[in-house]
């Protein structure tokens, strides 16, 4: 058991490492406490929070609806709806047989919104997994080694910084062409400057302490202590990163759908899509098809927001 | 001061030159003929080899490289790929455009959310404080094109004195403009409120815990005067800094919002481009974008600066 000096409760609320202990109060003999006793109340503090359980449950209907859309409605996101008279129901406002309405085609606009889930709840969490990996090995191996490898990338990654991402992302997807995995991979390229800016600084006061000091003192190898000692406590740092871009992955993704670059096919279920091809009619009183994929879209990035605002506190409590 | 006004500059050029670079190596890039995904399977030759040479991929990397360094310098992007019109002139009559869109929304949104923040701020902990935040956090990353169909749908189709087009008829007189450019800019309120109002909090906290402020108020003051002369002078840098930031986005990011209310400016002309393929247009547009950001950035980085030596110093250490 070691105890890592000069380091605040803050800073602890990413340690990840058993084979540290740390120091809460000033009376460090008495009041040691565990890693699992700290983890223990930074959870408690998170599942008390309301913000966080209604984020969880938005964000648990949305992964349900993706990932089992049959169970959540009778029609397909192309049916064309039929009343019990064997009607087709063309653009009719929500009522019992359509409850969210039909769009101009008869398809129902529930089972469009249940169906829509799946595209984005796929397309945005990969993103972001592909571009926290990347963004946290810059930013680690940057903010370490430091010196003029660090300069340039800090540099490059100021650079993509500074163009609007989703303006870059239209330019990309365009001159790529709109498939799924172009999509997802401009997306991940985009968000890997600002995770990585946000690790690397983590990493820089990170390596001032004393505890990576005292294991170059071992003879540890970089690689061992980048791997084993930093990252653990940039662990929460990256976490909160990570569920902030996701909210701004599927902001950027449901915004491609809306312009006309989504993936996959024209007709498919896709909430961005749908909104893009009935804001036309909402003048006409024609709302339905639009605001509840509109609504979806939004909801989904409120409830990631929710979460990532709940574990920014909770790591910080 | 001067060092780092000379060291901020080269940092801009530098940036700018990668900007460049990015832009021209993204279609050289593509895999495959972008050319051919752009004009579809069915394309002519002629229509080909056209849409080969408005992609600049005739050339070579290093003359395309010299091409777009030279159109940004003297801003002339040449002819629009689909029409006749000149690109600069295209970018520069939208770019107009969505700058009075912005500066009436930010009538709007600066008062109404450092108002918001103060006030959350003076009444830390209550629920007012939370209701602000949590909702501020909440809608912050809405996409904006998200906020403007819900608004046209609530406000634009009951109330007839909302207009659902931004873009007022030629002849309106200043007040129907205003009209007009209501509901877009109330999508701005709404998208930008939380993120002024949490960051005008934050440092509004920051100062009303500082000493000057602790001795303000034992000197008697009144709440409002302490407010007034102490607080805000130090409070409101960070969020003027954060909305200097933001202008670039504003004015060229803003595509769903300029889509919805079918506005003419610098976003419906990116999507344009995008729609009929033209990709001079995009470019143009994209680096216009690019360039205002850079230089709100530079320029918000500079007012930091002037007011709190701290950051200078951190930001000439390269930080």
């Amino acid at each position: 058991m070691t105890i890592t000096p000069g380091r605040s409760p803050l800073d602890d609320a990413a340690v990840d490492d058993p084979a540290h202990t740390i120091d809460l109060g000033s009376d460090a003999d008495a009041q040691t406490s565990t890693l699992a006793q700290v983890r223990r109340e930074q959870r408690q503090v998170l599942l008390r929070s309301p913000a966080f359980i209604i984020g969880v449950a938005i964000l648990a209907f949305w992964t349900l609806s993706a990932i089992w859309p049959e169970l959540l409605t009778e029609w397909g996101p192309k049916d064309t709806v039929r009343n019990a008279a064997g009607d087709s129901l063309i653009r009719t406002s929500p009522n019992g047989d359509a409850w969210f309405g039909t769009d101009r085609l008869g398809r129902d606009v529930y089972s469009r919104v249940v169906f829509g889930a799946r595209p984005i709840l796929i397309a945005a969490p990969l993103a972001t997994v592909i571009s926290a990996f990347f963004g946290t090995l810059i930013g680690l191996f940057s903010g370490y080694y430091r010196g003029w490898i660090d300069e340039i990338i800090s540099r490059v990654l100021e650079a993509i910084l500074s163009i609007p991402s989703i303006l870059l992302a239209i330019v990309i997807v365009f001159t790529f062409g709109p498939t799924y995995p172009v999509i997802i991979g401009t997306i991940a390229f985009l968000f890997v400057p600002p995770l990585a800016r946000t690790v690397r600084a983590a990493t820089l006061a990170e390596s001032q302490l004393d505890y990576v000091t005292a294991a170059r003192m071992r003879g540890e190898s970089s690689l061992f202590i980048i791997a084993r000692e930093i990252f653990p406590n940039v662990i929460g740092v990256v976490t909160v990163e990570i569920t902030v871009r996701l909210g701004y992955a599927i902001f950027a993704i449901a915004t491609l759908a809306f312009l006309g670059l989504g993936g996959g096919n024209a007709t498919d279920a896709d909430w961005g899509k749908d909104v893009a091809a009935n804001y036309n009619n909402i003048i006409a009183d024609v709302w339905w098809p639009t605001i509840f994929p509109a609504l979806a879209i939004g909801s989904l990035v409120i409830g990631v927001n929710l979460i990532a605002d709940a574990v920014d506190r909770a790591n910080s409590s | 001061m001067t060092r780092f006004i000379i060291r901020r500059l080269l940092l801009s050029l530098v940036t700018l030159a990668i900007i460049l670079l990015l832009i021209t190596l993204i279609p050289n890039l593509a895999p495959g003929d972008p050319a051919r995904k752009i004009a579809g399977g069915t394309a002519s030759p002629e229509r080909l080899r056209a849409v080969t040479e408005s992609l600049g991929l005739d050339k070579s990397i290093g003359q395309q490289l010299k091409d777009v360094v030279s159109d940004t310098i003297r801003f002339d992007f040449g002819d629009a790929f689909t029409s006749n019109a000149k690109v600069t002139d295209l970018v520069k009559s939208s770019l107009w455009n969505s700058t009075k869109l912005i500066l009436f929304s930010l009538v709007l949104v600066l008062p109404l959310s450092i108002a918001g923040g103060i006030w959350a701020a003076y009444k830390r902990d209550t629920w007012i404080d939370r209701v602000i935040v949590n909702v501020g956090v909440a809608v912050s990353a809405l996409p904006e094109f998200v906020v403007g169909v819900l608004l046209l749908a609530l406000l634009g189709v009951p109330f007839a004195f909302f207009k659902v087009v931004a873009n007022p008829p030629a002849d309106a007189g200043f007040l129907l403009q205003l009209r007009h450019l209501l509901l877009p800019a109330l999508t701005v309120l709404t998208v930008y409120f939380g993120y002024i109002a949490r960051i005008t909090r934050a440092s509004t906290i920051t100062a009303l815990d500082s000493d000057f402020a602790r001795t303000a108020f034992m000197k008697g003051l009144s709440t409002g005067t302490v407010f007034r002369k102490h607080v805000l002078r130090n409070s409101l840098v960070p969020t003027v800094a954060v909305v200097g930031t933001q202008l670039g986005y504003m004015l060229g990011g803003m595509i769903g919002l300029e889509l919805i209310f079918n506005y003419p400016g610098l976003g419906r002309l990116i999507f344009n481009a995008v729609d009929s393929a033209d990709y001079p247009v995009l470019r143009g547009g994209v680096l216009t974008v690019a360039i205002i950001y850079m230089v709100a950035t530079l320029a918000s980085d500079l007012v930091i600066a002037w007011m709190n030596p701290r950051a200078r110093l951190s930001l000439s250490e390269g930080g």
